[in-house]
């Protein structure tokens, strides 16, 4: 029961049982994914990013293993936001519920929020997409548009908007810092690293869209750097992503300065156990240090 | 993991078993070495990449018996001798090790995994088998399997209609501990009931849309179970818990469909 109290974290008004959340994309295609995952010890849990329409995605392979880590190309396969709204409506959870969002441009991620909101505690919005009118540069890439995008959500919904960063830009900061002007709750970084894998048998890209998104292990130092930077630039809350398996992951990345954390590829190497086992790493870290969990967040800073 | 990297294989035959089923031999010592019940992600070069049962082994061979349904199967069915397969797995739980008067229940292509199954066991435990296919001609391993009783749809062979009726037969008539079945998911749902109500105990195999088979993307979810990682082969116990098996599947797209 001391874990419970020790754990507890409060995130742009949200409050949430412990600092762990599950990222998008990773079992959350369902109400009842969401929900087993919240059973297992996640504080909170957030949606496959949905969009406005149904999306098969991306043709197979979709997941690839490379070394320390996969490469995905889901292609946001979902049911289309009406329908994942109204089955998540007849099902209680028990964690925070972030439901993720992408969308071409403005308008459409308004609409999508609005449908959401009723539903979810707070909205993650996914800014990786591709931009429908700049020839595939992803939105995420451009201060303008995330700024443009952030503020017509901030005001279309009355729950906290997180803004999800890409780490395929220059300066991570500089889009952190237009979502922060934009009136975002808080960002969360970072998104999947681009990466292929070709197979020397055959001479051909494995993945069914031949490129996809790195996650795992490979890409957790960057996370790290990513949220230090972030740290130094934003005032608003920040929430880590990035290969965190392990609780020095979950430290290291808590020290760098993010007030919580997702998970998601761990999922595949260490099972549904992963949430249960990082938070009890967690709270014996703070035991043994004698330290409060506010305390350690960006504590890496002090040197 | 080293089971998660693909492994580029050479088929070694293809062989015609029924007029929309083949079975592709090939050589991948992992595989081989998987318990029944457990599937493999395998990569067709060129086209898609799609979960498969292994139906027989032989030394460090695997079989693969393929259905011709959709794009991948229908690509699927062109390979010949040499062509080259990706293999990543076993991935999965798999059948029980039968130990006690056991049935074997299979529909259509869903008899593939209860072969290896029978393959492995048949000399150590009783194995009786019921098989229903749509029609006479796709009846699968009928020499190998020799079962007790077999259906087809259109009633060519044995008795018309599902393999649920000669299923409730072969119980009342000998003595069975544990069922094992795969197939369409109706039958397996027919087959749980009868289960229940005969009181033995069940082991089936699960089908969802799956498309990572390591237990990330969540295309294969039952409620909250991911049938690749925590099944495919299920118990009792655990399909009494579920809403969704049986009555509702989900879409490439993550829709709930009706069954
Ligand atoms: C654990 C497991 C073991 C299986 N074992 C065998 C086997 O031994 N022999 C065999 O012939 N078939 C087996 N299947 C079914 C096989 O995977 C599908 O028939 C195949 O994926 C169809 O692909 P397609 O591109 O030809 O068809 P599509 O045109 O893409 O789809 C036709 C139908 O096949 C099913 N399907 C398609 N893609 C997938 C997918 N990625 N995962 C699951 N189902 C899919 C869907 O129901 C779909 O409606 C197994 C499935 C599972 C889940
Ligand atoms: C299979 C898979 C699907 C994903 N789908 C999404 C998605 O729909 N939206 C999104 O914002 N991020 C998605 N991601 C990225 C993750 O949310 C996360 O940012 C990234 O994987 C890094 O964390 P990890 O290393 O703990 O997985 C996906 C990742 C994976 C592996
Ligand atoms: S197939 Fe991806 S979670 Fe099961």
């Amino acid at each position: 029961m001391a874990e419970k109290k020790l754990l507890e974290v409060e995130l742009a008004g949200l409050k949430m049982a412990n600092p762990l959340i599950l990222a998008s994309g990773i079992m959350g295609t369902t109400p009842g994914g969401l929900n087993r995952v919240a059973r297992e010890g996640a504080g909170g849990v957030t949606t496959k990013s949905l969009g406005p329409e149904p999306r098969e995605g991306h043709p197979a392979p979709n997941v690839v293993k490379v070394t320390a880590g996969y490469l995905n190309a889901m292609g946001l396969p979902n049911p289309g936001v009406e329908e994942f709204a109204s089955e998540l409506k007849e099902v209680e959870l028990e964690a925070a519920v972030f439901g993720s969002i992408f969308a071409h441009n403005d308008d459409e991620f308004r609409r999508v929020a609005r449908v959401l909101e009723p539903t979810v505690d707070a909205l993650e919005l996914n800014l990786s997409c591709p931009h429908a009118e700049s020839l595939g540069a992803a939105i995420g890439a451009r201060p303008p548009l995330v700024e443009e995008i952030v503020s017509a959500v901030v005001r279309e919904v009355n729950i906290p908007v997180f803004a999800k960063l890409t780490p395929n830009v220059s300066d991570i900061t500089e889009i952190g810092r237009a979502a922060e002007l934009a009136g975002a709750d808080g960002v969360v970084a970072i998104n999947t690293l681009p990466g292929m894998s070709i197979d020397v048998g055959t001479r051909r890209p494995i993945l069914g869209n031949k490129s996809g998104g790195l996650s795992g292990p490979a890409i957790h130092p960057v996370a790290v750097k990513s949220v230090y930077d972030l740290y130094e630039a934003l005032s608003i809350p920040i929430i880590g992503a990035g290969g965190i398996e392990s609780g020095e992951d979950l430290v290291e990345t808590l020290l760098a300065g993010a007030n919580a954390c997702q998970v998601g590829t761990a999922i595949a190497d260490t099972g549904m156990s992963v949430f249960r086992e990082l938070n009890s790493w967690l709270a014996d870290y703070l035991d043994s240090h004698q330290m409060g969990l506010s305390e350690l967040i960006g504590a890496a800073h002090d040197y | 993991m080293g089971k998660d990297k693909i492994r580029i294989r050479k088929i070694e035959s293809v062989k015609d078993e029924t007029p929309t089923i083949k079975t592709f031999k090939v050589f991948d010592p992992p595989s081989a070495k998987s318990d029944p019940g457990q599937f493999l992600m395998v990569w067709v070069p060129g086209s898609g990449e799609i979960p498969l049962a292994v139906s027989a082994v032989h030394d460090d061979y695997i079989d693969l018996a393929v259905k011709r349904r959709g794009s991948t199967t229908k690509y699927f069915h062109e390979l010949e001798e040499n062509d080259k397969l990706g293999i990543r797995g076993p991935y999965g739980n798999g059948f029980k090790k039968p130990t006690e008067p056991s049935l074997l229940v299979g529909g259509g292509y869903g008899i593939a995994p209860l072969r290896f199954l029978h393959q492995k066991y048949a000399e150590q435990a009783q194995i009786h088998v019921v098989a229903g296919a749509s029609t006479e001609q796709e009846l699968l391993f009928l020499a190998e399997l020799d079962p007790v009783a077999v259906s087809t749809e259109d009633g060519s062979r044995g008795i018309e209609g599902t393999v649920l009726a000669p299923m409730r037969e072969v119980l009342s008539e000998v003595e069975v501990k544990t069922v094992y079945t795969s197939g369409p998911e109706k039958m397996v749902r027919g087959v749980y009931d009868i289960c229940i109500n005969k009181e033995v105990k069940l082991e089936a195999s699960l089908e969802r849309i799956m498309k990572c088979g390591v237990g990330l993307c969540g295309s294969c979810l039952i409620d909250g179970f991911r049938v690749c990682q925590d099944g495919p082969v299920v118990g009792l116990d655990q399909l009494k818990e579920f809403e969704e098996f049986g009555v509702w599947e989900r879409s490439f797209s993550g829709r709930k469909e009706r069954i």
